[in-house]
């Protein structure tokens, strides 16, 4: 799993409605490259707002928030033989010059 | 990643937005009429911004212009929804604001 922290979702660049485009499109072309290349299995955007619970007392906070450096755009589901092959994938990824983060994180196979 | 692949992508975000996005606002000014063209253009541009959000973790769809079609559709509606609630709260308004004007005006009567 790819996890997107920050990146465009946070740049003030992309305020400008044709920079915007131009940069989605650096987007859209990464994923069609990774889907032809049968590594991507889905993705979801995640809307910029939640909420957090936490501990014994079920404390409920607000954020992550919109401005949040660190807040988390979306995943996508790759197929990648280990953590190396994953890395490897990024390479495309558009958001490394607004300083974007990506976290690679096997999922858990079930062994039955 | 080929050039031609990140290009022919570009290529295709740029006829959506740009021609796609003309045709759009012609169509959805018919539905809102012309004195709407405000709202038609506010409308296309949040559905092309939703476009982006969307496909960016998810891919650009089959069938681009029927998903955009689509979204500005239901949004189209939304908007005429709101529109009518507010028009019904404004018609409201006059009849409470006259019901008053008539209640000030008997009890100026009285007061004769």
């Amino acid at each position: 799993m790819l996890i997107f922290h920050g990146g465009s979702d946070v740049a003030p660049e992309m305020k400008n409605p044709e920079a915007l485009q131009k940069h989605m499109g650096k987007w859209f072309a990464w994923v069609e490259k990774l889907r032809k290349e049968g590594r991507y299995e889905g993705g979801e955007p995640l809307e910029p707002r939640g909420k957090f619970v936490s501990g014994p007392n079920k404390i409920v906070t607000d954020g992550p928030f919109a401005e949040s450096k660190e807040l988390v755009g979306g995943y996508f589901i790759v197929n990648a033989k280990d953590l190396d092959d994953a890395v490897a994938l990024t390479a495309d990824y558009p958001d490394f010059i607004f300083n974007g983060k990506v976290q690679i994180r096997p999922i858990q196979k079930m062994e039955m | 990643m080929s050039t031609t692949s990140s290009q022919h992508v570009q290529n295709l975000v740029d006829h959506l937005f740009r021609h796609e996005a003309g045709k759009m606002v012609a169509v959805l000014t018919r539905l809102l009429g012309t004195e709407n063209l405000d709202a038609a253009e506010d409308i296309v541009q949040d559905t092309l911004l939703k476009a982006m959000e969307v496909w960016r973790f998810r891919g650009v769809p089959e069938n681009p212009p029927a998903w955009l079609y689509k979204v500005a559709h239901n949004k189209a509606i939304d908007w005429v929804r709101s529109a009518q609630r507010k028009s019904k709260l404004l018609a409201e308004e006059e009849k409470v604001k006259s019901s008053l004007n008539l209640l000030r005006s008997e009890v100026v009567y009285q007061e004769d």
